[in-house]
């Protein structure tokens, strides 16, 4: 089939190894290829593929070449091999681009791709049609060259031109590398060592074999040390995990960051900005290269930044209802040298709202607990007189037991009194849980205090008809606009008070008097005084200093809880000052204006 | 009619705020033959409790500065006096928070006459030495020792107060060790028919009188409980 000229020796053995090396070089591509294959989908993967597939075709062509005895057969399998050779380069090169994460500048097969092409492609046709034009060589005839019957051709222009492409090519994605290995992290520089490894060996034979550096047979090898990258690619893979942590996972993970991260350089331009930030700042992607002040214009978020420190702060943007938290960290070179800083926003809206939510609900639980307390103690105050009422029945149904007359009416005129009494509460708590939810009704109108103080006297003269009752006031006050009738409560409840807590015969002074813009009502007694540590508490609900006052049936614990809620309700205000031994003194404030006051009613 | 009609008429302090509820325990206490004593707070209530020595005491649990859990507290410092709760409230937690401080009995306002004057009874009955005396004069387990004639209770020698409802329940499991009785029969025979239903004041009680004789109560050695069923004193 083949005839091996002189065969010396030493030829044979040349002869097979290199036979060998192609056929191992092959089997090497296959498997390099396969393991690329089941990687395919991480980055600069694809790029290997067509790599390593261009290194199986020149390798093949060129062991076809290597076992054809004629010059067309030769010829043949060298320019297939040459189809190899002109994908390598373009492939190799978008390899090394992708593995660097450069993909700005190339990613995929993009236009730029198709420029890198345009000229192999050519080179391509112009080797198929050399017989035509002769550009690429002439001359070819068969010649042996040690055991190898190898075809000689007069090398053209273009053959040059596809070396000086091809080279270039390599070298640019060679130096591509190699830069990564100085820049990279440690992971990466054993990968970058192992693809280090592939590349320059080819590169090392090329320049042996093209200056003839060592005298051995005038015989390509280029694809047998291209199967050697293929080695080396293959230990990247398998032991450093070429495809896995390839150092474009940085960028992806940046890229996919929720938070939003951008880098400025030290004039304070945009560098970087991952499609987080730009999303939150809604900018566009060609925010890259503006000027800090420009995005201060586009998105208030990085207003009053100090860049040259680190800082945390938090940024509420209310006209969009985000909240973002901003850092500014400085970043430096390794002399320290303050290269620029970077920005991460983090959108922080969520757990401001989770936290607002868990505010609100503390509130609400608060409430709860306010209104099971108020349950628990409306119905002690229910439960009294009612206590009362069940009991005088049922002493007066008992029929081991003769009452006398005296006694009976007695007993009757308590419930009587308990069921007034029961109504009372009753009252009173409808009016607290009015004043509650803001559902109590005023019916305001121009009134003079003094009126309602008159009428108030009058109504209650029963009531104070064993006190000295004497009112302070002047002959004029300006009209206020209140509920006549609520303020007339709030009064008759002081004045109860006032009674129920001094002695018969002692003085009631109630007074009234302009202070400012408000009309200051109050009603002083000279009676018990109240403890200083019940003072705070005194308008609280169902707070009772002493239920039973002096023999006679205290009020419900609510009276002055609902004075205040009135007076607070027409915007005034209502104090007590007390001495114990000496009096209390109850005072309520009223706004002769009173702008906000509202009229529920027509 | 009256509670003893011994040589003297019982004496029952009445401790509320609530001139209503006073009158109505006096009409009703003072016809049954009692002596009613009054008090409107806390402090008076001590004080008139340590004077005259009252036999029962009715004790409000609101009132005015010293609430009536504090006032039965202080009580049982000093005093085995025998006390009924009145209490507006009605939630379960103060029934068992009242016996637990070492009230007698507890009754939820609003109540009738007669329902009060039932309780009042009972209570005193506990009071008042039974006429079924026991055939021995005394009990004696381990360092346990219960003098029936003096109604006394020692451990270790050293005597133990208790209240006459905790004595009358040492003393009738004493009186059967060795045999379980149930709760019903330690509720009729202890508190009386109208407690039948009240496992709650057992089971108080139980705990108390643990407390007062067991080394741990928590692990007793002579009051067993015998679940679902009742009670026996170890013999």
């Amino acid at each position: 089939m083949w005839r091996l000229v002189k065969r010396g020796k030493s030829s044979i053995v040349y002869y097979y190894l290199y036979q060998a090396a192609m056929v191992l070089s092959l089997i090497i591509c296959l498997f390099t290829i396969f393991l690329a294959w089941s990687r395919r989908n991480t980055y600069g993967a694809k790029a290997m593929i067509i790599s390593l597939f261009a290194i199986f075709i020149w390798t093949l062509g060129f062991f076809l070449e290597s076992r054809s005895t004629t010059l067309e057969q030769q010829l043949f399998f060298v320019n297939i091999g040459y189809l190899g050779s002109m994908i390598l380069p373009p492939a190799f090169f978008a390899f090394s681009i992708n593995y660097s994460n450069n993909t700005r500048i190339l990613w995929g097969f993009n236009w730029k791709m198709v420029l890198l092409c345009i000229l192999p492609f050519a080179l391509t046709i112009l080797i198929w049609t050399n017989n035509w034009h002769h550009l690429m060589w002439s001359n070819e005839h068969l010649s042996t060259s040690g055991p190898f019957l190898i075809t000689v051709k007069t090398y053209g222009p273009m053959f040059w031109v596809t070396v000086i492409y091809s080279y270039s090519l390599i070298l640019s994605g060679s130096i591509v590398i190699l830069w990564r290995l100085f820049v990279g992290r440690r992971v990466y520089r054993k990968q970058s060592i192992a693809v280090i490894i592939g590349v320059f060996l080819p590169w090392i034979w090329n320049i042996i074999y093209i200056f003839h550096l060592v005298p051995m047979p005038r015989k390509e090898l280029t694809p047998v040390m291209f199967s050697i990258t293929c080695i080396a690619l293959v230990v990247g893979l398998l032991r450093f995990q070429l495809f896995n942590i390839v150092p474009f996972a940085h960028k992806s993970v940046i890229n996919h960051l929720n938070d939003g991260v951008l880098a400025f350089n030290t004039h304070d331009r945009v560098v970087d900005a991952n499609p987080a930030a730009l999303k939150m700042l809604r900018l566009s992607e060609s925010t890259i290269g503006k000027k800090l002040e420009d995005i201060i214009l586009m998105s208030p978020v990085f207003k009053n930044i100090n860049p040259t420190v680190y800082e945390r702060k938090e940024v509420s943007l209310p006209e969009e209802k985000y909240s973002y938290e901003l850092e500014t960290i400085p970043m430096y070179d390794d002399t320290k040298r303050q290269v620029g800083w970077l920005a991460i926003i983090h959108d922080i809206t969520d757990r401001k709202k989770a936290v607002e939510q868990a505010h609100e609900t503390e509130a609400l639980k608060k409430l709860d607990r306010l209104r099971t307390e108020l349950l628990a103690n409306v119905s002690h105050e229910l439960r009294t007189p009612l206590a009362s009422i069940k009991g005088f029945a049922s002493t007066l149904l008992r029929t081991d037991t003769k009452w006398n007359e005296e006694q009976k009416r007695d007993f009757l005129k308590t419930i009587d009194e308990e069921a007034d009494h029961l109504n009372r509460i009753i009252g009173d708590i409808l009016d607290m849980s009015r004043i509650d939810t803001g559902a109590l009704k005023l019916n305001p109108e121009f009134t003079n205090i003094l009126e309602i103080l008159d009428s108030i006297r009058l109504k209650l003269s029963h009531l104070t008809i064993h006190h000295n009752l004497i009112v302070k006031a002047p002959d004029w006050l300006p009209l206020i606009y209140v509920d006549s009738m609520r303020i007339g409560q709030v009064l008759s409840n002081l004045i109860d008070n006032a009674v129920k807590n001094s002695l018969e015969g002692s003085d009631i002074v109630i007074e009234a008097q302009l202070v400012g813009d408000d009309i200051n009502v109050s009603v002083s007694d000279n009676g018990i005084g109240i403890y200083p540590e019940a003072l705070p508490k005194l308008f609280d609900r169902f707070y009772q200093v002493d239920r039973v006052v002096r023999g006679k049936r205290g009020g419900t614990g609510l009276g002055l809880s609902i004075c205040r809620g009135i007076v607070q309700s027409h915007g005034g205000k209502i104090w007590v000052e007390s001495e114990i031994g000496k009096g209390s003194k109850f005072s309520f404030s009223l706004p002769v204006r009173h702008p906000t006051i509202q009229s529920k009613t027509k | 009619m009256g509670g003893s009609g011994d040589m003297y008429n019982p004496r029952i302090i009445v401790v509320d705020d609530d001139l209503a509820i006073i009158k109505f325990l006096r009409a009703n206490l003072q016809a049954e033959g009692y002596e009613i004593l009054v008090a409107l707070d806390g402090e008076k209530a001590l004080q008139t409790i340590e004077k005259e020595l009252p036999d029962l005491v009715i004790l409000d649990i609101t009132l005015p500065r010293m609430d009536g859990f504090e006032i039965c507290r202080r009580l049982r410092e000093w005093s085995q006096i025998p006390i009924i709760m009145l209490t507006a409230r009605g939630e379960a937690e103060d029934k068992v928070r009242c016996l637990n401080l070492g009230a007698d009995d507890y009754i939820t306002k609003p109540f009738a006459a007669n329902e009060l004057l039932a309780r009042v009874r009972a209570v005193l009955r506990r009071v008042q030495v039974t006429d079924l005396t026991p055939q021995q004069p005394s009990f004696r387990y381990e360092n346990i020792e219960v003098n029936f004639v003096q109604r006394q209770v020692l451990v270790s020698g050293n005597e133990v107060k208790l209240t006459p409802t905790e004595y009358q329940l040492l003393q009738e499991l004493v009186l059967n060790a060795g045999k379980v009785l149930t709760h019903t029969y330690l509720l009729n025979k202890v508190w009386g028919p109208e407690y039948q239903g009240e496992k709650d004041y057992l089971h108080v009680f139980i705990r108390r009188l643990r407390h007062k004789i067991e080394y741990k109560p928590a692990e007793p050695k002579f009051i067993i409980t015998v679940p679902a069923v009742g009670y026996k004193f170890i013999n």
